[in-house]
């Protein structure tokens, strides 16, 4: 995908801007608080319809003003024989506590479902860091927004999943305060199963998948001198005891019927803690995936957890790689290239390993935008790319390269 | 503030309760009900009150009836040993038009959802029991809605029907009659793929 104009109005401190974006590599430059990571924010909100930072939509309305507007013109083209050159606009509204309005190609969307993800985009940014740092509910949260982008029906088998936990929750305080009887656990068991084991083994797949990728990028950003590996883990008393592998063949096959029972006497034998607790201890919602890290040291290699001993710039780049194999996946799954965002992300990367980004951003062949303070730490990286300056919500100088 | 007099408002409060009409609509109803003949208004409010007042629910399977037991229960020709149970008395209505159901019904009056503060004892569910432990009953077939609670329910029945000499069925679910496979939703699709079927040939 190509993202060939951009038009913003009154979004953040834009007033009314307009920008084409020939190049496959676009430099945003300028100082602090100018405007360089909102011009990314409005890339990602035409994909998803919400900030990458989580605020509500209304303070992305510029000071003083009542509503803000996004348009993008991008051109889809399928991968696989780069002929088709498709142009599609994807344009939104937002009034101050009012409507929002998405149009696509003009035409309104009363849905948000089919505006939302017809333009994909892969952002890093310094909040990236939370996929390593951060606690397993940050890497659970990657995993189910990278699956629903690739599969539709997933979001529908999550909050199904969400809601008969919460039921599930409420009976077991309840039985707790003598209110119900246990007997009626049962039935919710039996739901929490199905679904659960869906969303674990649809997890596992992509998992697997981005492991693959993941692999191949940390080797080249690091210049094959380190290794990552994605572990699944899913939740506690359910390792190892279940099969991952989902199965389409028209009877369930014992594989899965004996997961689906083991699931279920492991919901059964940890019931008395539940009930103890008002909460349920077993399923995909205590899911974790851990990141270890292999290094070479004198000759030999070490493997390390990545979260309490990797250093910040090692951290950055396992964080890299998993957006850049996200990338991958998505690729792989929809047909179509996603364009990439980074948001500050060379200032901890030294010299090496941003020549390596660089170098594998060209063969990713991927759409990127980049923000940085200092121009010149890219500029040598890079013979064709253009160049913003960004000022007070203005493109001050504009240099095509 | 608009200033209503006092009966006139309170028609239009009241009617407003009532499911998708809203302050203006209210306020058009009450208008068309002022002009209206006396005799007409009288009508609707004789039909509102004798609603609550000569309708009760049938003793044996819930339905909303004038006379115990209801049509369906009092009728010989249907096969009493079928029972169909649904959550709320509009589905016995929707299975009805069908006119290919020809067994008896059994109504909830609602699904289990501990969120709710619903559990079995809120719902008809020990009247079900009474009546299989009364009657020779071959089959039950679980008709309660696609979602969350309406499965949860279903479960929870077929736990507690399992140990019985009678079969449990669940009606199918998937491609409506006439549904184009373009316009379906994934999900839908997706478990109706799951659920599919081996043709005999």
């Amino acid at each position: 995908m190509h993202l060939n104009q951009l038009v913003l109005r009154n979004f953040r401190n834009y007033v009314d801007c307009e920008i084409d974006f020939p190049s496959r590599v676009n430099l945003i430059t300028g100082g602090n608080a100018q405007g360089k990571t909102s011009l990314l924010e409005a890339i990602y909100f035409l994909s998803t319809a919400k900030s990458h930072r989580a605020y509500p939509n209304d303070e992305l309305i510029r000071h003083d003003e009542s509503w803000f507007y996004l348009k993008g013109t991008i051109a889809s083209n399928a991968d696989n024989d780069g002929a088709i050159h498709s142009e599609m606009t994807l344009e939104v509204s937002n009034q101050l506590q009012g409507q929002r309005r998405f149009k696509l190609n003009g035409d309104i969307q009363p849905r948000l479902s089919q505006w939302m993800g017809q333009f994909k985009v892969v952002f890093f940014s310094p909040e990236s860091l939370a996929l390593v740092k951060g606690a397993p509910a940050d890497r659970r949260r990657f995993i189910d927004l990278l699956i629903c982008q690739i599969d539709s029906a997933y979001l529908k088998r999550l909050q199904d999943y969400q809601l008969v936990l919460k039921q599930r929750n409420e009976l077991l305080k309840q039985i707790r305060g003598k209110h119900a009887s246990p007997e009626q656990l049962g039935a919710w068991d039996g739901l929490l199963v199905e679904h659960g084991l869906f969303i674990i083994q649809t997890r596992s797949q992509i998992l697997e998948r981005l492991q693959m990728y993941a692999q191949e990028k940390h080797a080249k950003l690091t210049g094959d001198r380190e290794g990552i590996e994605l572990k699944y883990q899913p939740s506690p008393n359910l390792r190892e005891s279940i099969s991952l592998d989902k199965d389409s063949s028209l009877d369930r096959s014992d594989d899965e019927s004996e997961a689906l029972t083991k699931f279920e006497s492991a919901l059964n034998s940890s019931r008395r803690v539940d009930v103890m607790h008002g909460t349920t201890s077993v399923g995909p919602h205590r899911d974790n995936f851990s990141l270890v890290l292999q290094t070479q040291k004198q000759g030999l290699t070490l493997q390390e957890e990545a979260k309490p001993y990797a250093s910040q710039g090692q951290q950055r780049t396992i964080a890299l790689t998993l957006k850049l194999s996200e990338l991958e996946v998505i690729r792989h799954a929809t047909g179509k290239t996603p364009i990439v965002l980074l948001d500050d992300v060379v200032s901890e990367l030294d010299d090496e390993r941003r020549t390596f980004l660089m170098d594998l951003l060209g063969k990713l062949n991927a759409q990127t935008f980049i923000t940085s303070t200092q121009r010149e730490v890219l500029e040598a990286d890079v013979d064709k790319c253009t160049v913003l300056t960004i000022n007070d919500g203005c493109v001050l100088r504009r240099e095509d390269r | 503030m608009h200033y209503h007099p006092q009966p006139l408002a309170d028609l239009i409060r009241e009617l407003q309760k009532l499911p998708s009409v809203g302050p203006k609509t209210a306020q058009r109803l009450a208008f068309y009900m002022l002009k209206a003949p006396s005799e007409d208004t009288a009508r609707l409010a004789t039909a509102i009150s004798e609603v609550k007042t000569r309708l009760f629910c049938c003793g044996i399977c819930g339905n909303i009836t004038d006379r115990e037991p209801c049509h369906i229960c009092a009728n010989p020709e249907r096969d009493h040993g079928v029972i169909c149970v649904i959550e709320e008395p509009d589905d016995l209505l929707a299975i009805e038009r069908t006119n290919g159901y020809k067994g008896v019904y059994h109504v909830l009056m609602g699904v289990i959802s501990p969120l709710d503060g619903i559990g079995p004892k809120d719902l008809r569910i020990d009247s079900l029991f009474d009546r299989i432990e009364s009657q020779n009953i071959e089959e039950v077939i679980l008709a309660t809605n696609y979602t969350t609670e309406g499965q949860a329910t279903s479960l929870y029945l077929t736990k507690r029907l399992s140990n019985l000499d009678l079969a449990i069925t669940r009606i199918s679910y998937g491609i409506p009659v006439g549904g184009d496979l373009e316009y379906i939703d994934e999900l839908t699709l997706s478990k109706a793929l799951e659920g599919r079927r081996r043709i005999d040939v």
